[in-house]
C-alpha cells in the first residue's frame, strides 16, 4: 500500500533539520553508572571483552530551520547554555535533514 | 531582617526552611515564587532542597533559568547572603554562583543519613557562631552529592578559604571512609570568593530543634542572623 506523495512539498522537506546531540561524561569525571554496568556486563559473562563501560545521553531536536550553518551555531548554542554542563560533560552533534512530518496529514489514499 | 525562601516546582524543603525560620527563630521570612523577577526587601535568601523541574536533564539545570535566578544573582552581586541547600546548592553550581558540578553519588544510590561535617572555616556568614574544626551533625538526602571541581578550580577554593564543610568522622577525621557519596576531598559545603554565597548538601532545616534529634542546623541559620544583625 501507498499513498500518494503529492502532499509532501519538497520545499518543506528541507525546512526542517534534526540535530542528534550525544553527551557524555569528561574522561577525567568518574563514571560510577558505567562502572556498575560493566560489572553487570562481566557477571553475564562478558568479562573477557568488555574494557571499559561510559553512560552518556542521546537528546534529538528537530529544528524548524533549513540552513545548516546556522543550525550548528544555534546547537552549539543550546548545548552550552543548557544540554551540557561544560564542567563535567563532552557533546558532539549530527545534522540532519528532517521531511516534515505534516506531510503525512491529509494527502493520499490507503 | 527578613529571610525570603525560594520555591521552584518541585522544591519540597522549602516549608521546613520556612518553619525553622519563622516558628523556631521567630524572623520575619516570606516565601518567593521561582518567577518572580525582582527579588527586594530581603537580607537572606534561601534556596531549598527537593527535586526542581524533576532534577531532568540535571539536577538544577533547567531551575537556574528561573526568572527568579537573575533577581537572585542580582542579589548576591550587591553582596546579599544567598544560602542553597541540597538541591539549592545544585541550582547555585548550574547557575555558576558557585563553581564546580555535581555528580551522581559513587555507589549510585540515594543516601538518607545523617553524617558529620567538619567546620573548615568560620570566618564568614554562615558559621561565624561554630568554633574552626568543630563537628556537626546533620542529616543528607541526596542522589546527586558527589561534588566535583577541576584541578585549578580545587585549588583556587582551597587558596581562597572557600571550603566550608568536609565530611568527617563524628571526632571530626576527615577521611573517604567518612565520605558518603565520593565527593571531592569529602567537601560537603563552599562559599563564594565573595564570602556571602553558601551551597551545602546536608539539610541544617531538618536538624534545628533537638525533638528531631540535633539542633546543630541552627548554628548556621544563626550565624546568618548574628551576620544581619
Amino acid at each position: 500500500m501507498s499513498f500518494k506523495e503529492n502532499s509532501r512539498n519538497p520545499e518543506e522537506e528541507s525546512r526542517m533539520l534534526e540535530a542528534e546531540i550525544y553527551i557524555t561524561l569528561k574522561k577525567v569525571v568518574s563514571d560510577p553508572q558505567g562502572l556498575t554496568i560493566k560489572h553487570a556486563l562481566e557477571s553475564i559473562s562478558y568479562q573477557k571483552v568488555i574494557k571499559d563501560v561510559r553512560i552518556g545521553k542521546l537528546i534529538s531536536l528537530k529544528l524548524e530551520i533549513n540552513d545548516k550553518k546556522k543550525a550548528k551555531i544555534l546547537v552549539n548554542e543550546m548545548c552550552k547554555k543548557l544540554l551540557a554542563n561544560p564542567i563535567i560533560e563532552d557533546y558532539k552533534f549530527r545534522l540532519t535533514p528532517h521531511p516534515n512530518p505534516s506531510s503525512s496529514k491529509g494527502g493520499g489514499k490507503r | 531582617m527578613k529571610f525570603g525562601v525560594v520555591v521552584f516546582p518541585g522544591s519540597n524543603c522549602d516549608q521546613d526552611c520556612f518553619y525553622v525560620i519563622k516558628d523556631v527563630l521567630n524572623q520575619p521570612v516570606e516565601y518567593i515564587w521561582h518567577k518572580e523577577a525582582k527579588v527586594s526587601g530581603f537580607d537572606c535568601i534561601v534556596l531549598p532542597g527537593g527535586f526542581s523541574y524533576g532534577d531532568y536533564l540535571r539536577t538544577g539545570a533547567v531551575a537556574r533559568f528561573s526568572p527568579v535566578m537573575n533577581a537572585v544573582k542580582e542579589f548576591a552581586e550587591k553582596g546579599g547572603l544567598v544560602i542553597g541547600i541540597c538541591n539549592g546548592f545544585q541550582i547555585l553550581l548550574e547557575a555558576g554562583l558557585l563553581l564546580g558540578a555535581m555528580l551522581r553519588n559513587k555507589n549510585l544510590r540515594f543516601i538518607c543519613e545523617y553524617v558529620y561535617l567538619k567546620v573548615e572555616e568560620n570566618n564568614n556568614s554562615f558559621t561565624n557562631l561554630c568554633e574552626k574544626k568543630q563537628v556537626l551533625k546533620i542529616p543528607i538526602a541526596h542522589n546527586e552529592g558527589n561534588y566535583y571541581i577541576d584541578k585549578n578550580g580545587l585549588e583556587e577554593l582551597k587558596k581562597n578559604k572557600q571550603i566550608v564543610f568536609r565530611y568527617c568522622s563524628p571526632s571530626g577525621e576527615v577521611k573517604e571512609e567518612f565520605n558518603p557519596n565520593g565527593a571531592m576531598e569529602n567537601i560537603a559545603g563552599i562559599i563564594n570568593k565573595q564570602g556571602n554565597v553558601l551551597g551545602m548538601m546536608p539539610h541544617p532545616e531538618r536538624c534545628s530543634e533537638k525533638d528531631l534529634g540535633s539542633e546543630d542546623g541552627l548554628f548556621i541559620f544563626k550565624s546568618i542572623i548574628k551576620e544581619l544583625v
